[in-house]
């Protein structure tokens, strides 16, 4: 289970030379506002909004990649701050970066160097790589340089990478960003039928794509300007409007409606 | 432990020897400057000077020690922020901290591979040294020798440590890199016995470890100095390393934490 009380996070604006000059004080952006969510087992949640409007900030707190600047998260009862190692220990996280890998290394080499990270090691291991290998479909692939890899490739390793530890949430930050129309239905397709269904993980996903929220997600959360408007089932939205496209656009208009009227 | 330190290892020595040029080029380039003083050594041969008489007077023994361990230390500065800044512009930083070991650990395990290549390429230098151009070992004394290394080792690691911590702060430009490489070869005395500089730059000299590393690694080589006979130096470089290495440990997991908290510590 997480949760998210209360959570707000600032980035530190750079400085320029004259702020420097005239000892000016270090300005912030707000990148998330008093985020309040509770997240079940097994939930599978799509995060929607434009870009910047928090989803990935919010994905890597949960993370334990970034600390919250106000606020808390637990992760499995673990303090994502307090208790950043066992907080990560059930988080997989595939990264939407395709040079988050070692290009001169093959996909195998890449995939034993961050499973000895995670505490793996051996046979155990090698077996392990082997498996999600399959998983993934790259078989045959697994020992070429990840230089040849081609964008899809490249996202079946990360899913692989981020399976390794078999965790029990798996955070994606934009799984098919990067991916042609057939790529994206095959990414979409493993992970709803080889990943989910199989294990009953948490999955969180931050995505600009509603078929992929549709299929891949039982809750869809949406975010503006750094806060969490709405979150509702994927049920529940199709019962009240008739797709999520709409039932987002609905959402966007009120709040940008309101943030007009309280200007 | 042993399975993270070969996994780094053979991360690390795939990689460089995927880039076959350059690696075959690192162990060359190494060999070069020992060619250099040696005919510096050659042209100064004669002049007498009484400065190198503390190390024995032959000025090859001095520079070939002095600028194959200042190489080696300056690796051991470089090496922590390089590693980072590397997975940083590679985009696998944000990977590995999402994994299962600490951010400490993957610090001083990414630098282990530089070590050993620099270790190779130092017995290289003194390889061809020896071989060729007549280096004398005769009079080490090797218990000496080898604390002098692991003390000095020890101080160079904390400041590389204290220079990672600055790569994460300041990203580019970070000062302790900046400070030892431009001031190690002039203060510490790689190329020239610090005693024929003005008092006032002697002065500086002594605030620096390198001076100290370089003058007891020297003294146990060339002319067998115990311990005992090194104890003013070697307890200098010993109350440096004694400090700065936790220092230096508490302040890159502060420099870690902190770019979690700004939300800069992948970026650069």
């Amino acid at each position: 289970m997480i949760c998210i009380q209360d959570v707000s996070m600032t980035f530190p604006i750079p400085k320029k030379y004259i702020d420097y000059l005239f000892f000016r004080r270090s300005r912030y952006f707000q990148a998330l506002t008093n985020v309040n969510l509770t997240i079940e087992d097994g939930d599978r949640v799509a995060f929607l909004g434009v870009n910047g409007a928090g989803k990935t900030t919010l994905l890597k707190l949960i993370g334990g990649l970034l600390y919250p600047s106000l606020g808390m998260i637990e992760v499995n009862r673990y303090d994502t701050v307090k208790d950043n190692i066992n907080s990560r220990n059930s988080v997989g996280f595939v990264l939407n970066e395709e040079r988050s890998f070692y290009w001169r290394l093959s996909g195998f080499e890449n995939l034993e160097f961050f499973g000895i990270l995670d505490n793996l090691h051996g046979d155990l291991l090698r077996d392990k790589i082997r498996e999600l290998i399959r998983l993934v479909g790259l078989d045959g692939a697994e020992n070429k340089q990840v230089a040849t890899y081609s964008s899809g490739m490249k996202q079946r390793l990360a899913l692989a990478r981020g399976l390794l530890r078999d965790p029990k949430i798996l955070i994606l930050d934009e799984p098919t960003r990067t991916l042609d129309p057939k790529a994206v239905i095959e990414i979409k397709s493993l992970i709803s039928s080889k990943i989910h269904s199989s294990t009953k993980r948490t999955l969180l996903i931050a995505t600009h794509r509603f078929d992929e929220a549709e299929e891949l997600c039982n809750k869809v959360c949406i975010m503006n300007k750094g806060q969490v408007l709405v979150c509702d089932t994927v049920e529940s939205i199709k019962s009240k409007h008739s797709t999520i496209e709409s039932f987002y656009h609905n959402v966007m208009n009120e709040n940008n409606s309101s943030l007009c009227i309280s200007r | 432990m042993y399975f993270k330190i070969v996994g780094f290892i053979k991360r690390d020595y795939l990689i460089e020897s995927r880039y076959k040029l350059n690696f075959i080029l690192s162990f060359v380039s190494s060999i070069l400057p020992v060619l250099s003083f040696f005919f510096v050594a050659k042209l100064v041969e004669g002049t007498g000077t009484d400065s190198l008489d503390k190390y024995g007077g032959d000025y090859f023994s001095f520079a070939l020690i002095g600028i194959s361990f200042t190489r080696f230390f300056q690796l051991a500065v470089d090496t922590f922020s390089g590693n980072i800044k590397r997975a940083q512009m590679a985009g696998c930083l944000e990977a590995i901290l999402s994994s299962q070991t600490d951010s400490k650990t993957v610090v001083l395990l990414s630098s282990i591979y530089s070590f050993v290549a620099a270790g190779v390429q130092l017995l290289l230098m003194f390889a061809v040294g020896v071989l060729f151009l007549g280096f004398d070992f005769s009079n080490t004394n090797v218990l000496a020798l080898v604390f002098s290394l692991l003390l000095s080792f020890i101080a160079f690691i904390s400041l590389g440590i204290f220079s990672a911590a600055g790569t994460v702060i300041f990203k580019q430009g970070e000062p302790v890199g900046w400070l030892f490489g431009a001031i190690s070869a002039l203060l510490g005395g790689a190329m020239f016995p610090i005693s024929v500089m003005p008092e006032w730059l002697q002065f500086l000299s002594k605030i620096f470890p390198i001076t100290y590393a370089l003058d007891v690694i020297r003294l146990a080589i060339l002319k067998g100095y115990s311990m005992p006979m090194m104890w003013e130096q070697l307890s200098i470089l010993g109350m440096m390393s004694c400090v700065l290495f936790p220092l230096s440990l508490r302040t890159f997991h502060w420099a870690v934490e902190q770019g979690k908290r700004d939300g800069t510590l992948m970026s650069y």
